[in-house]
């Protein structure tokens, strides 16, 4: 290596070294929260030890019943605009709901409470209003976040979870018996992806990959198949290797058709694929697209971004014709994010985005109407993650950590989630999907 | 044999999750894996027989937690909501957000030998014994892995920059 070399190589060390010291630290909470949850996991007998521990447990005990009996934070029963963010991680009793926007027919489905398989750690179902915990609870998977898919009617969800034992599978959620979840499949070796619904609501499509696939390690395989619920009957529909995965758009099973995309591990689509009656039909992909099915999964929605000046594009085609897309034009110049399908409509709900400063919204756009702005966004207060439809499509929901709104589509009016007290120090649930309960 | 935990806890905590969290690009997961760390580090109290080789133990477990998430995410990962795309913003700290994405397009066990080796003072050999790996391979894998971080990393600025 010349001199000059050795130099270059080193600027270039120094300059990876100062890139991987650039992002800002992660949180960290005081000891005593991880020794209790330590402290839950084990019993006390393993931790408990040494006396040092054990004043620690005490006193993390003491601090988390203060907070437990800390009054309802006081707050107006309607919230102009969000005021949604990052709250910092502990959920007091919040704020005053507004009773002419929250349905207690409908159960909110809260992602993320804690990691780990203790009861009461995996996502849970709380009819809205409400902070009681008793409704329900999925079966649990390490990190406790919500990967399903609600039915069209609303009155089901399929989604997946994995026993402490490391094996996936997929289960269902009743909103008539929200207190049972039933395991569908089990999937030994495998992991799930993504659930499609049919839309007579008796049979659901997956996704799969080997188990031994990690990041940068290429799948041996990815799969798509149904599941009949009334049968457990599986049919595998394709199969594709050498390191692609498949990712379901749609699956409509009256006309055996279902679409997908196919990635490269961990890259954007490239090959948008159609496995249907007259066989299997592939069109290549140009740029990044997000893709979205409808309820009766006989169209597809797809937002396309390039990039300054271009930015998003809103396309829809039929869902086994992506050649016959077209451009619905929305103005240059939006960023878009898709909030999804409106449950019983042909609208759709998007977050909507004019520029680097400009101000974001959530809108609810229909092919007839044109765009109807239902929720703007403090600038830099956009959700952590994606809104969702109430089951009914009458409500959209803005979550966030500890707090979250609900917007009523059609008069704009606002309500706080209310979330309970935290049962544990560090809980962090997070509202990601709406369901359709039996009355109380 | 008796550990101060909270001793340990204060003296890894903060550099444990910020490593976790650059490796699954999520300050808030990181937290959590940081967490899930120290809990199971807790739980296995009994066998632990050497407190010195304790910092590289948690990053041992960190890592394999942190493959875990993203070998998860990946595959849910069509299109994740971000509400906004990335866009240079006030008060925006665009170089961070950058890192944090090459380190997620890359392969994760490139990511974490880098994190390990050039942001947490890790020697190669430390690498190669806390990753269960020869230290030839972990060579290799820093190479590819400073290679791969920056070509994306350059590709990132010029399509921001365009």
């Amino acid at each position: 290596m010349s001199d000059d070399e050795l130099r270059r190589d080193l600027a270039e060390e120094d300059e990876l070294r100062r890139l991987l010291h650039r992002t800002e630290p992660a949180p960290v909470p005081p000891f005593a929260a991880v020794a209790r949850r330590a402290d839950r996991r084990t019993g006390f007998g393993t931790f408990a030890a040494t006396a040092g521990a054990a004043l620690v447990v005490i006193a993390a005990i003491v601090l988390w019943r203060l907070a437990s009996q800390a009054p309802a934070v006081a707050s107006p029963s309607a919230l102009p605009e969000s005021t949604v963010g990052l709250a910092g991680q502990n959920a007091q009793p919040s704020a005053t709901p507004n009773p002419a926007v929250l349905k207690s027919g409908f159960g909110v489905i809260y992602s993320g409470v804690r990691q780990g398989w203790d009861q009461g750690s995996a996502p849970q179902i709380r009819r809205e209003g409400e902070t009681d915990r008793g409704t329900g609870e999925l079966a649990g998977s390490f990190f406790n976040n919500f990967h399903g898919m609600v039915s069209p009617s609303g009155r089901r969800a399929a989604y997946t979870g994995q026993t402490q034992d490391g094996q996936w599978g997929l289960y269902l959620l009743d909103g008539a018996r929200p207190a049972e979840q039933r395991r569908l499949l089990a999937l030994p070796n495998e992991i799930p992806g993504e659930v499609a619904w049919a839309a007579d609501e008796t049979a659901i499509a997956f996704n799969v990959q080997d188990h031994g696939a990690t990041q940068g390690v290429a799948p041996k395989y990815s799969a798509i198949r149904t599941l009949d619920l009334a049968s457990g009957m599986v049919n595998e529909l394709a199969r594709v290797t050498g390191g692609n995965l498949y990712h379901i758009v749609a699956w409509n099973k009256a006309s055996g058709t279902l679409a997908a995309t196919i990635a490269p591990n961990g890259e954007p689509a490239t090959t948008y694929v159609v496995i249907g009656p007259a066989g299997t039909k592939t069109t290549p992909l140009d740029g990044a697209w997000g893709m979205y099915g409808s309820p009766d999964a006989r169209t597809a929605i797809g937002v396309r971004c390039d990039g300054a000046p271009t930015y998003c594009s809103l396309w829809t085609w039929p869902l086994d014709d992506f050649g016959s897309r077209a451009d619905q034009h929305l103005e240059s110049g939006l960023w878009l994010g898709v909030v999804g399908w409106r449950p019983g409509s042909n609208e759709i709900g998007l977050v909507v985005g004019s520029g680097p400063k400009g101000q974001e919204q959530i809108e609810v756009w229909s092919p007839t109407a044109g765009r109807h702005i239902v929720y703007r966004f403090v600038d830099g207060k956009t959700p952590p993650s994606r809104p969702f439809f109430r089951a009914d499509g009458s409500a959209i929901f803005v979550p966030g950590y500890g707090e979250a709104v609900v917007v009523d589509i059609a008069t704009t009016a606002t309500s706080p989630l209310p979330f309970p007290a935290p049962a544990a120090l560090y809980e962090r649930p997070l509202p990601a999907g709406s369901i359709r309960l039996d009355q109380p | 044999m008796t550990v101060d935990w909270e001793r340990l806890y204060g003296e890894h905590a903060g550099e444990l999750a910020g490593y976790a969290a650059k490796l699954v690009g999520d300050r808030e997961v990181g937290s959590d894996l940081m967490q899930e760390t120290f809990v199971r580090a807790i739980r296995a109290s009994g066998s632990i027989h050497d407190v010195s080789a304790m910092r590289a133990w948690l990053f041992r477990t960190a890592t394999n937690l942190a493959y875990s998430h993203r070998r998860r995410s990946a595959i849910l990962a069509f299109v994740p909501f971000t509400g906004r795309e990335p866009l240079p913003r006030g008060g925006f700290d665009i170089e961070a957000d950058q890192v944090r994405s090459v380190l997620r397009a890359i392969p994760a066990e490139q990511a974490a030998a880098l994190l390990l080796f050039y942001d947490n003072g890790f020697a190669r050999a430390e690498v190669a014994t806390l990753l269960g790996l020869s230290e030839e391979t972990v060579k290799s894998r820093l190479a590819r892995g400073r290679r791969n971080f920056i070509a994306a990393y350059h590709r990132l600025e010029r399509g921001l920059s365009r």
